[in-house]
């Protein structure tokens, strides 16, 4: 077993016995303390806002959005961005009001604010097709890191995360969720800060080339490239190289192999073997650019590059206001207004971590850029430290980065493993654990099974599917059911259908790979700028036309959501809740 | 139809909101609709609601707050792709590296902080004006 794959695993180890400590020591305090008291004491917003950005700070974040800009470059920066930008909006629309209807799920809400059961069954099933594509990417980079670390098969990071989820969500340790997330954040953010404030001091100390190089990516010292599947890649320069495998179809043995410049393919266990200096070949579906094209957005001349920025960015920064994992968390804030702070904090969170990924995606193009040529660009963040510093220092900073990759797709999975449970077990109106169990079991099985099939599609390409599901259905309702007095049980359902319906083929044909080329590429690809719009005109539309059907109790409602607390009694617990705190899965 | 909706907002309200106490022991079903008046907070029940005026008022106000947020947001992230897109600017170097790039990576975020603390402010803002009120 090779150096940085001890440190990986060590690191990994370390990581689950830290989570176990803190699902143990929570239980303890939830058997001492009522579970009324748990669930109504309240976090401060601090620690809440530390708990938020950890459940959002996914595989997406932490490996995907790296992998994106080291191959697509400033086009991908918009991404962050926008999530970041989706946190504004949560704050400015929906937290504090969401908060002070004691709602703890967003169907509990939908529910309690339209009054219809139907519409509670429509957000659950949005909730479900949410969490699953957002759990897949979670799996499957959890397959690659292993797999890139320590030479696993692929399922072996899947089980892990479904192993360790289950235990956490399935022990009680959920009670504690609000202190293992808080302190995953924190894990995260160090496994990115440390190992990037190392590799800028090497960089910087080795008078390495300026921080974006010049022309296009070259190989910085002689590299042995090892092709894991068949795969066709574009040389950019005739080079003369050494492989050992299959290349163009034709065996070779080590010897000396001119490769004009071109399209060739290699076989699956081919090793390839790069002088220095030589251009970086790449995957066929990744772009070669120079570093300038590579630094400006929207240089590489792709096509409809302008709308699907703006789709993506619209996806991204809709679906976040509906993420049903997200908004849970707001309910272990006291008040409307403690919620309203902590949301407020997590951008500050959310800007300390985001300026990571774009920096391991610049050192990327510079220290390992075969990736580029392997497509395995999710791996950028966990080969650099091994990659840039040889020897135990590196594989210790690898061990680092593991951990943190590790308790994103943790603490991500637990949180949608508990939405989604909770969701299905509120919607089958059971309060037993059972009932709750059986939702967890489906909420991790339905995308395990979908896994094998879906191939690679880079974690950030998944979760923004996720988004876009959020951004068509939940986002709408949550907007209009707190602002908006006319909104009728038909509307929201109309509007979720719509939206949420369409989302959901376009991310499951995107999925298939079916792929078509042009408009209707980018319409499937990015369709929130169309679909989003869309699901809020489906739902006041509707609502419009069936305005005689709009709940008694709205105007109570709205006073509930919008009103604060007479200064006199402010200091009380939280509204009631919605929903009996005895609940097994209240944080 | 507004006439309508003031009588029933101007019925007196039983409990103001978030007088709730979570310490509340019945179970309720999940969101069997608005939860019914808290047996144990009964003595505040004389407490005066807000009008309901008063209500719609503090709604506006803070439907404009998140309004004018969202404003600003859209207009920063429409407009930066086209301000990328001028040829000008996207030839633009800091010290040989693109200016896009630094805005990218470093100048946004810090932006969005201080719009959400905005945001935060003048929505308590309200909130208290409505208090004295």
């Amino acid at each position: 077993m090779t150096v940085p794959a001890v440190g990986a695993l060590t690191a990994l180890a370390a990581l689950l016995g830290l989570t176990a400590a803190l699902g143990a020591c929570g239980r303890r305090a939830a058997c001492t303390a009522s579970d009324l008291l748990v669930a109504s004491r309240g976090v401060t917003p601090w620690w809440n806002a530390s708990a938020i950005s950890g459940e959002y700070i996914s595989a997406a974040s932490f490996l995907g959005t790296a992998g994106l800009v080291l191959a697509y470059g400033a086009d991908m920066l918009w991404l962050p961005i926008a999530a970041a930008a989706g946190h504004v909006l949560l704050l400015a629309f929906v937290t504090a009001p969401l908060r002070r209807s004691g709602a703890y799920t967003v169907s509990d809400f939908a529910e309690w604010r339209l009054g219809s059961r139907a519409v509670r069954r429509i957000v659950t099933a949005c909730v479900c097709f949410i969490g699953w594509f957002y759990l897949l990417p979670q799996f499957e980079g959890a397959g690659v890191t292993l797999r890139v670390l320590t030479g696993a098969p692929v399922w072996a990071g899947w089980a892990v995360v479904v192993a360790v989820t289950l235990a956490l969500v399935l022990s009680g340790g959920m009670r504690s969720i609000t202190m293992v997330q808080a302190v995953q954040f924190w894990v995260k953010l160090a496994a990115v800060a440390v190992p990037a404030a190392a590799l800028l001091g090497l960089w910087h100390m080795s008078g390495g080339p300026g921080p974006l190089g010049d022309g296009v990516p070259r190989f910085d010292r002689t590299t042995r490239v090892h092709m894991r599947t068949d795969a066709a890649v574009t040389v950019p320069a005739d080079v003369t190289v050494t492989a050992r495998g299959r290349v163009d179809g034709a065996r070779r043995d080590g010897g000396p192999l001119a490769l004009a410049a071109g399209r060739h393919t290699i076989g699956r266990g081919t090793d390839v073997v790069f002088p220095a200096g030589a251009a970086v070949p790449h995957a066929e579906r990744l772009p070669a650019q120079d570093s300038g094209t590579w630094a400006t957005p929207f240089a590489r001349g792709e096509e409809h590059g302008l709308y699907r920025t703006y789709s993506a960015m619209l996806g991204v920064m809709l679906g976040t206001m509906g993420l049903p994992h997200i908004l849970m968390r707001f309910y272990t804030s006291t008040s409307g207004s403690a919620a309203r702070r902590t949301a407020a904090l997590v951008p500050v969170l959310l800007a300390l971590f985001y300026v990571f990924p774009a920096l391991y995606g610049t050192f990327g193009r510079l220290y390992a850029p075969e990736l580029l040529m392997t497509g395995d660009t999710d791996a950028t963040v966990l080969l650099l430290p091994g990659r840039m510093l040889p020897g135990a220092p590196g594989s210790l900073l690898t061990g680092l980065v593991t951990a943190g990759a590790f308790a994103a797709f943790i603490s991500t999975s637990c949180g949608l493993a508990v939405a989604v449970g909770g969701t299905l077990a509120q919607c089958a109106r059971r309060t037993d654990p059972a009932a709750f169990r059986a939702g967890v079991a489906v909420a991790l099985a339905a995308p395990l099974a979908l896994l094998p099939g879906t191939g690679a599609h880079g974690a950030a390409g998944l979760v923004t599917v996720a988004l876009g599901v959020s951004a068509c259905s939940l986002c709408p309702l949550l907007v209009l059911g707190i602002w908006w007095r006319g909104l009728t049980p038909a509307g929201a359902a109309a509007g979720l259908l719509a939206g949420g319906g369409l989302a959901v083929a376009a991310g499951a044909a995107r999925l298939c790979r079916a792929a078509p080329a042009g408009w209707p590429a980018a319409l499937l690809a990015e369709p929130a700028l169309l679909i989003a719009p869309g699901a809020f005109a489906a739902m006041v539309a509707v609502s419009l036309l069936t305005r005689r059907r709009v709940p008694r109790h709205t105007d109570r409602a709205l006073r509930r959501l919008h009103c604060p607390p007479d200064p006199g009694t402010g200091r009380r617990a939280g509204p009631r809740p919605l929903v009996p705190p005895d609940r097994p899965f209240i944080a | 139809m507004a006439a309508e909706r003031v009588a029933v907002t101007a019925a007196p309200r039983a409990r103001g909101p978030e007088k709730g106490g979570a310490r509340s022991a019945v179970p309720r079903a999940a969101g069997a609709g608005p939860p019914r008046p808290d047996p144990l907070h009964t003595a505040l029940q004389t407490a005066p609601a807000p009008g309901a005026a008063e209500v719609r008022a503090l709604i506006r106000a803070q439907l404009r707050t998140a309004l004018g947020t969202c404003a600003i947001v859209a207009a920063v992230l429409a407009g930066l792709p086209l301000l990328a897109l001028v040829p000008a600017v996207a030839r633009a170097r800091v010290h040989g590296v693109p200016l896009c790039w630094l805005v990218l990576i470093g100048g946004v975020q810090p932006f969005w902080i201080a719009i959400a603390f905005r945001q935060l402010r003048r929505a308590e803002r309200a909130e208290r004006a409505m208090g004295r009120g």
